[in-house]
């Protein structure tokens, strides 16, 4: 990832590049990703942390040793270890081996999906879960290919398979107003909800943020969708009648 | 019933009369960084001065006793409209009688008549104002300098003072009175007590003086109080509006019936205990949840002249109103160890919460059984934009009180003061605190192989192995502790020495009638008096060296990535023209502060070593030193003197607050710093080690985020962590994070599901964080 609001210019990174991705104008550092094999040498020597290589290959062991060591805060909050995105589920054997860990040691465990993945897969990481936080983000099979790439058929399946099983589940619906702020996916959401009542008590309302567009920037990507943050008033509305279609039993959050 | 944190305490129309008079007078005063308010111009009156003239062959105790007196009484009586409890504080002048070193003073502090240019003044009038100078302080401080000097040589002196090192003259002595003692027997009862002790133990003159001049200190409360009775009384005379004729017959017969006699209701024992905290200069006042709890009970069951709500509440203002330091609130009980938190507790909270000021500051105790509640309800006072109350950890404290010899009874009676250190109340004298001493100049000291860093051809400190000779880091390390342990003991000694002046000058004398082990041995309270005599020295630096004992050690021993020669020219140089060096010590060795183990062990290992060292040397009180970590501008001053150090701090930059991280050094998250902080040896230091942490407000806006910060500083308390200050950052603050994003690494905000270093983002989405804040 690149920050140029850190960068302090010194060129480190332009003797290290043998791609030539880095060049220097005026005192100035310029970019340039097309050659990039992320080898993660420029990231070594930058020193301001304005070029950093993300994410470290770690193993069960060492990733358990970290998470042990807030052990007391988790006892005392109920809190303990969440698997979040990239999606888990497409590393599930480490995924199940990792919660496996987590679970001897009696730590609470949660796992972030977007509920497209091998249903057996995602079965025996149920079996060391407590909970899923499991996203569902438009309605519709048209829909969910036009926006997410994927058809809503396995994902519904998949969380058909986690009602059946029982497992705690909370239904977690990003919220944007251009694309599924509509009383169809109201519709949709407490239907989904209501027809897995059996692991959905909860339904958190994310609404769209901008915050992941520096990200984007700064892996050099262009963000795929801005928009405006929606109003609370709306945020409000949605939630209010999404509660009405659901309820006393399933409770509607916005975070 | 005060428990619920969605419902705010309403106070009386009374009260809210009361709060709006308060808020008027202290609108003027800011910043409200000052604890001493003069509501009544000096007018060139001084009544020290004049009552050490008037009494030239009185003993110096029964002259320092009258003169404090004077000083209260001389002052006219102040009732402000509506108030209750009543009393104000008194001119500072320039002298303070009982912090510091007694009632030293200095030439431009001294007020007229007794202020001069020496210019202008004949021969005899010099004469007499000197000896009047050392009639007031028989031992001026300059007793330390010359036992230094004594032991050193000027030279050498003056150059280990020069460096700023360290601070032996001591603050100003905070410790909290007996308040228990005075409210249970009265005014009258403590005169009683001291005659009891007087007969027994005034064998010689010195010792009789020392009870006659508290006897002198009691009395002169008793007429504080009954001028007070007298003032309302002639007030009420002339009020016309019958409701405020009432208050003032009420104020009159409450301070006419507490002069005398001990307390009975909730509204006399506020009234009283407030005369005794203006006396005692409205220092810390202890456990108030505890010793106000029999007095509340009665007039809740007996009903009062006001109501207990309005007691409390009046109490608060007066101490919102004059800045005390400290007062302490839940923990457990003394005798069975288990949680005394109560009512009283969270109506002190509730009427804080409502005050929402910098002052009064309020320390709350925190167990395994504290319940939740109070927690919840301190964390809302947190959320919305408060620094106080700070928690301060029983499971810590206790064990590390039984260790300098407390016993348990009193260890788990503890309460805070002055920057939060900790002390038995009522009966300790730690000098609070003695000295304090900056660590990371010891390091720098220790490469210069013990040349002073301001003329490095003169020789400081033992002769060590200059960071240059050192082959290895632990040659550095041995001639770090070498150096430390030289300096410790000359510290040590002139802390000694000046405590020797504040026992000569009788500082404090007041507190002696309200400590423990002082009426019972006839000795005061600055000689060894109080049952606790042990010191605290406040520590300074010590992220910063192990900071920079890291980076060191990865960077010149480990890696080889720089040498020894590179790393000096570029500190001489305060890092001009090497940016990216800088940058590789700021960003590329571990910090403090975020959980690893490395760093941590190094912090570990100074601090022990230190606090180990500290232990072996006694006060002149009798009693070990133990340390502390809780300066919170020290880190400012003591950060002026330094050059720039190889954790890739500048020159003169602040070293840090308290015992946490470098500012911003912290990019790990809440629980590692709490992890990183726990590992030192706290029980070790029990003078006060206090941790801020900076949470912005928003982070506290739920009932879900307040529960998950309370948890995470619950556990840091329960697993070896002392004390916690939140401080809450607002929108101003994260503005200047995105202008200065060193100083604000530990800056966490939340994004929506998940939370996020603040200074990781990019300026747009920087700006749309600081616009929630709206």
């Amino acid at each position: 990832m690149y920050n140029a609001d850190r960068c302090i210019g010194c060129g480190a990174c332009v003797e290290v590049c043998k791609k030539g991705c880095h060049t220097m104008s005026d005192g100035f550092h310029i970019l340039n990703r097309t050659n990039c094999i992320s080898c993660g040498e420029c990231a070594r020597v930058c020193f301001s942390l304005s070029l950093t290589a993300e994410g470290t290959e770690m193993t069960v062991d060492e990733i358990m040793d970290v998470v042990i060591r807030d052990e007391a805060v988790y006892r005392d909050s109920g809190g303990g270890l969440t698997l979040s995105g990239g999606e888990p589920l497409m590393h599930g054997a480490f995924s199940v081996a990792l919660l496996k860990a987590a679970k001897r040691q009696g730590i609470h465990t949660c796992v972030e999906t977007s509920g497209f993945g091998d249903s057996n897969v995602l079965c025996e990481i149920a079996s060391y879960t407590d909970i899923f936080l499991f996203d569902y983000k438009v309605t519709g099979n048209t829909a969910y290919r036009k926006y997410c790439g994927v058809p809503e058929t396995p994902i519904l399946h998949n969380l058909g398979r986690l009602n059946n099983l029982g497992k705690t589940v909370i239904l977690r619906c990003p919220l944007i107003p251009d694309i599924n702020g509509t009383q169809t996916h109201i519709e949709g959401i407490a239907k989904v909800a209501l027809s897995n009542s059996n692991s959905i008590s909860e339904i958190h309302i994310e609404p769209y943020h901008r915050l992941g567009i520096f990200k984007a920037n700064q892996l050099g990507m262009t963000p795929t969708y801005e928009a405006e943050i929606p109003d609370k008033e709306f945020v409000m509305e949605f939630a209010d009648a999404l509660q009405k279609l659901c309820g006393d039993r399933i409770t509607v959050k916005v975070n | 019933m005060y428990k619920n944190i969605d419902k705010k305490l309403q106070f009386t129309d009374r009260f809210k009369k009361v709060e709006e008079g308060v808020r008027a007078r202290l609108r003027p005063r800011n910043p409200r960084e000052f604890t001493l308010i003069d509501p009544i111009p000096t007018e060139g009156k001084n009544p020290f001065a004049d009552v050490f003239e008037e009494m030239p062959d009185a003993p110096y105790v029964i002259a320092l006793a009258h003169a404090i007196v004077r000083s209260w009484l001389d002052m006219p009586c102040v009732i402000y409209p509506h108030e209750a409890v009543v009393g104000i504080t008194r001119p500072s002048y320039p002298i303070i009688e009982h912090f510091s070193c007694g009632i030293e003073f200095y030439d431009s502090g001294l007020n007229a008549p007794y202020s001069f240019s020496r210019d202008e003044i004949t021969e005899a009038e010099k004469a007499r104002i000197d000896s009047l100078r050392q009639r007031m302080t028989p031992l001026p401080l300059s007793h330390m300098d010359n036992a230094g000097i004594a032991l050193l040589g000027a030279e050498k002196y003056n150059a280990i003072n020069a460096t700023g090192m360290f601070r032996a003259d001591g603050y100003q002595g905070h410790t909290i009175p007996n308040y228990v003692t005075l409210l249970t027997n009265g005014l009258d009862g403590m005169l009683k007590i001291i005659d009891k002790y007087a007969a027994i133990n005034a064998k010689d003159q010195k010792t009789a003086d020392f009870y006659e001049a508290n006897r002198i200190i009691a009395r002169g409360m008793i007429a504080h109080l009954e001028k007070y009775a007298t003032y309302a009384k002639e007030l009420a005379a002339i009020e016309t509006d019958p409701t405020q004729k009432r208050y003032y017959e009420e104020i009159s017969e409450n301070c006419g019936f507490v002069a005398h006699n001990k307390p009975k209701t909730l509204y006399q024992a506020v009234q009283l205990a407030w005369i005794l905290s203006l006396w005692d200069w409205v220092d810390c006042i202890g456990r108030v949840d505890q010793f106000f709890l029999p007095f509340y009970e009665y007039s809740k069951e007996h009903g009062d002249v006001i109501s207990v709500e309005e007691s409390i509440t009046s109490f608060m203002f007066k101490i919102w109103e004059c800045g005390s330091h400290n007062s302490t609130l839940g923990g457990c009980h003394p005798e069975n160890g288990k949680d005394a938190s109560n009512e009283l507790s969270y109506l002190f909270l509730q009427v804080l919460r409502n005050i929402h000021d910098s002052h009064p500051r309020m320390v709350v105790r925190i167990a395994e059984d504290t319940p939740v509640e109070l927690t919840d309800l301190m964390i809302k006072i947190w959320s919305e934009g408060m620094c106080d109350p700070t928690v301060v950890s029983d499971t810590t404290v206790i064990p590390g009180l039984l260790k300098l010899g407390v016993t348990l009874k009193d260890a788990r009676n503890y309460a805070t003061l002055g920057c939060q250190e900790i002390e038995i109340p009522g009966k300790c004298n730690t000098g609070c605190e003695d000295g304090s001493f900056n660590l990371a100049k010891v390091l720098e000291i220790a490469m210069l192989g013990g040349k002073s860093p301001i003329d490095p051809t003169y020789q400081l400190g033992p002769v060590t192995k200059t960071f240059e000779e050192c082959e290895t880091f632990d040659d550095l390390f041995d001639g770090y502790i070498r150096q430390l342990k030289y300096f410790t003991e000359i510290h040590l000694y002139l802390c000694r020495k000046s405590q020797e002046c504040k026992a000569a000058n009788h500082s404090k004398l007041l507190k002696g009638l309200f400590t423990d082990g002082c009426l019972e041995k006839g000795i005061p309270h600055d000689t060894g008096g109080p049952i606790y005599g042990y010191g605290v020295i406040e520590t300074a630096g010590l992220a910063a060296t192990a900071d920079s004992m890291m980076a060191i050690k990865k960077f010149i021993y480990d890696e080889k990535t720089l040498t020894k020669k590179q790393l000096i020219t570029m500190l001489k140089a305060n890092f001009e023209g090497f940016e990216r060096e800088r940058q590789m010590l700021l960003n590329g060795a571990p910090k403090f502060g975020n959980d690893n183990a490395e760093v941590d062990e190094l912090a570990t290992r100074i601090l022990d070593l230190y606090w180990t060292e500290i232990s072996k040397y006694e006060t002149g009180r009798g009693g070990v030193y133990t340390g502390a970590c809780s300066l919170l501008t020290g880190g400012i001053s003591f950060g002026a003197t330094m050059g720039a150090m190889a954790d890739g701090r500048f020159a003169h930059e602040p070293l840090g607050n308290t015992m946490g991280p470098r500012p911003g050094a912290d990019t790990h998250g809440l629980t590692a710093m709490l992890n990183s902080v726990a590992k030192l040896p706290m029980k070790k230091g029990v003078g006060g080690t206090t941790l801020n942490v900076i949470l912005p407000t928003k982070m506290l806006a739920t009932t879900e985020l307040r529960r998950s910060v309370s948890n995470a500083i619950r556990s840091f308390l329960k697993n070896g962590g002392c004390m916690a200050q939140i401080t809450t950052a607002n929108k101003e603050d994260l503005i200047d994070a995105k202008c200065h994003p060193e100083r604000h690494g530990d800056l966490t905000v939340r994004v929506g599901g998940y939370s996020i270093q603040f200074v990781q983002m990019d300026t747009i989405s920087q700006d749309e964080i600081i616009s929630r804040y709206v």
